[in-house]
């Protein structure tokens, strides 16, 4: 997010406003069903009961992934599949049939907020996480409840654990057990069967922070993030055995105290981009839930969130540079957590959160790249060579308002002069998971765009989202492209809702469209 | 094809209502929903019922207190957890939920230097303004002048929901 006035933290959470999925989709979920790709977080299963397998509760595995790849009756990952492209081979539902589409059945938590996890499915049992970091197992079939599990999380330690219990992003599943991060800062294993603990680590300091992010799973091993980029809290992606819970390696994402020894070579080069007096104390670069494990590269690829806490205790520390690797996108050795490559998303003042990682392998100019795909909130799409972090090509998705284009030469993002507008920007892509088809070669992403400027509270208060709406884009990664869109407007700006009309559609064989009717000519 | 509902994330309390699908969304069911084809489950009725808003406190603050109480209100960032404008950060009572200020009852009006100040409701995850935890965003103590002056805003935006409340009422009748 752009460092324009006011707290960070309005300004990553002014970010955090778009489609309110849950009763958009309970209301108008015809909308998200256009096309027969998933919703974005939400599970496409065979709905079949536990008692159809044989099989221990939570038996997911590298073979099972495998296997499950194309068969889609499980949704083993978060993501589906190790290349998160979230996407399921189901093809019962289409969309001639998609209006057939009835509630089976559902089950109330009882929960002052609503869910945001992304539902693993394993063997007809689904696994959701809910606020306060409990974790619910489900019978698919019938929604009966068959286990929950309370982390009895404290809220008395930090502000931000307080505020980060509020909300969770989903569980992984592993070899018989269900993992999930709590609000203050725990990774806790849980037996899939009996819904008991077995064991706990700490991945952040409580008296800090907590955690909303979902864990991950590569070789083995647990991955997990933790919040605090917008309050002073120093990020790492921390990977931990999925037997024991014992912590293999950690990734600080950014620069400790300089009068401790560096923890990391990489963190060495780091640290000589960021400057400032004590500019170190301001921490970022957290790893919320964008974490991508590929085998084919034997690489954790992960998202951090920018660095730039201006306010409170940190007021008076003025940082500049770089400033490693907050904002970027980073590969690190799935055994070691030795570091590989990095590559940054926005210029160092315009430092941006990134969002969930996509692998896939595209021919591009000719060529076929094994490639990480990815859209953080600045709203470009960015296609890295996932082996060597190069950017192969970046657009963007709607018209922003920071920038309006790539130069691949130059490195960088053409920005927008304040003097015409530039400097700010809405969040375009948030944490709803993008999905990827090889079957179409598109990218479906959840995205909000604008069609009038922001506008600031005259009040003092958050530039909040007026005149913004909810898009979802078929997006052609190789041509950077948008092959079809549609939109919703907020109901609740008193903007009565309009049919779902998709502006443009063309089939995958014919060439892509330039753009669309909403995007500007200048693009 | 399985779903979570509900308007989730941390937007739930830091947003304003208006950005929610609907003003009501804010107070939607956390629930999972299964959609299958050729199924005919009923949709659930929500099982939130919105309580009636209290009568508030008599309102003793002069009109610039009120406005002072707002600055200071966004300065300690309560509305990243009580929503901007106090204008419904979701639930009332369920468990896990930020309370809504315009429906507190007498009793936190009569707690309020306790709560605020002292952190009378810490393990709720309400910490004590007067003396914050680290890590804090706002960087400052918060004066009993200064709580008074929430305090004032605070009973101002619930009697501003309670008057339209009440003039909804007698519309009806």
């Amino acid at each position: 997010m752009p460092a324009v006035t006011h707290s960070l933290r309005r300004k990553l959470h002014f970010a955090k406003i778009q489609l309110p999925h849950g009763c958009r989709i309970m209301k108008n979920w015809q909308f998200m069903c256009v096309t027969t790709i998933c919703l974005p977080i939400a599970a496409i299963l065979a709905l079949r009961s536990s008692a159809d397998s044989p099989t221990k509760a939570g038996d997911v595995t590298e073979s099972r992934v495998a296997s499950d790849a194309t068969e889609g009756n499980n949704w083993l990952l978060n993501g589906r599949t190790f290349d998160a492209q979230h996407f399921s081979p189901l093809k019962q539902i289409t969309a001639k049939n998609v209006s057939g589409l009835g509630l089976a059945w559902s089950l109330d938590i009882d929960s002052g907020m609503g869910i945001v996890s992304e539902p693993i499915i394993v063997d007809g049992i689904a696994y959701v996480s809910a606020p306060l970091s409990k974790v619910y197992a489900v019978d698919a079939a019938s929604g009966k409840q068959l286990w929950m599990f309370d982390p009895k999380i404290r809220l008395d330690q930090a502000i931000n654990g307080s505020y980060s219990a509020r909300t969770n992003a989903g569980v992984a599943v592993w070899n018989g057990k269900v993992y999930i991060g709590t609000g203050d800062c725990r990774l806790i294993a849980i037996d899939a069967t009996s819904g008991k603990q077995v064991w706990q680590a700490t991945v952040c300091q409580p008296n800090q922070t907590g955690i909303t992010g979902a864990p991950h799973v590569a070789k083995g091993k647990i991955l997990m993030g933790y919040n605090g980029s917008d309050d002073g809290v120093r990020g790492a992606l921390a990977a931990y055995d999925a037997d024991t819970g014992k912590e293999v390696w950690r990734f600080w994402t950014v620069p400790g105290d300089p009068a401790k020894p560096f923890e990391t070579k990489a963190l060495e080069m780091a640290a000589k981009t960021w400057s400032g007096k004590d500019s170190w104390k301001i921490g970022g670069g957290d790893v919320w839930t964008a974490i991508t494990y590929d085998p084919v590269t034997d690489q954790v690829i992960f998202g951090t969130a920018g660095a730039g806490v201006d306010y409170g205790e940190f007021e008076n520390i003025k940082t500049s540079g770089d400033r490693l690797f907050a904002g970027c996108i980073i590969a690190v050795n799935a055994d070691t957590g030795e570091y590989a490559w990095h590559f940054q998303t926005s210029s160092p003042g315009q430092q941006t959160e990134n969002n969930h990682i996509v692998m896939a392998d595209l021919v591009i100019d000719g060529e076929k790249r094994h490639v990480a795909m990815t859209v953080p909130k600045n709203g470009f799409f960015y296609i890295l060579d996932a082996k060597t972090g190069k950017l192969l090509s970046a657009n963007p998705l709607v018209k922003l308002s920071w920038a309006n284009s790539y130069d691949l030469h130059l490195g960088r993002a053409i920005e927008v002069p304040a003097s015409a507008g530039g400097g700010k920007q809405w969040t375009v892509h948030n944490w709803w998971p993008m999905s990827y088809s090889s079957l179409s070669g598109l990218i479906y992403i959840p995205a909000t765009d604008r069609q009038s400027p922001m506008q600031a509270d005259p009040d003092g208060g958050n530039e909040w989202m007026k005149g913004s709406q909810g898009r979802l884009i078929a997006w052609d990664p190789v041509s950077q492209s948008t092959r079809w869109s549609v939109s919703r407007d907020r109901a609740a700006e008193n903007s009565p809702p309009t049919p779902p009309t998709p502006e443009q559609k063309s089939g995958p064989s014919k060439p892509a469209l330039p753009s669309t009717p909403f995007l500007s000519p200048t693009l | 094809m399985l779903t979570p509902v509900g308007w989730g994330s941390g937007s739930r309390l830091f947003a304003p209502a208006w950005t929610m699908a609907t003003p009501e969304s804010k107070r939607g069911p956390a629930r999972l929903l299964a959609f299958k084809l050729g199924a005919t489950t009923p949709f659930p009725t929500p099982p939130d019922i919105v309580p009636p808003v209290p009568k508030p406190p008599p309102q003793t603050a002069s009109a610039e207190t009120i406005q002072e109480g707002k600055h200071i209100y966004r300065r300690f960032v309560c509305d990243g957890c009580h929503s901007p404008d106090i204008d419904g950060s979701g639930a009332w009572v369920r468990n896990g939920a930020v309370p809504d200020l315009r429906y507190a009852p007498p009793e936190v009006h009569k707690q309020w230097y306790a709560i605020v100040l002292a952190g009378t409701h810490w393990d709720k995850g309400m910490p004590g303004f007067a003396n914050p935890p680290k890590f804090a965003f706002p960087n400052a103590k918060m004066t009993t002048k200064e709580a008074d002056a929430v305090h004032a805003y605070v009973i101002d935006q619930a009697w501003k929901a309670y008057n339209a409340e009440q003039q909804k009422a007698q519309a009806k009748n």
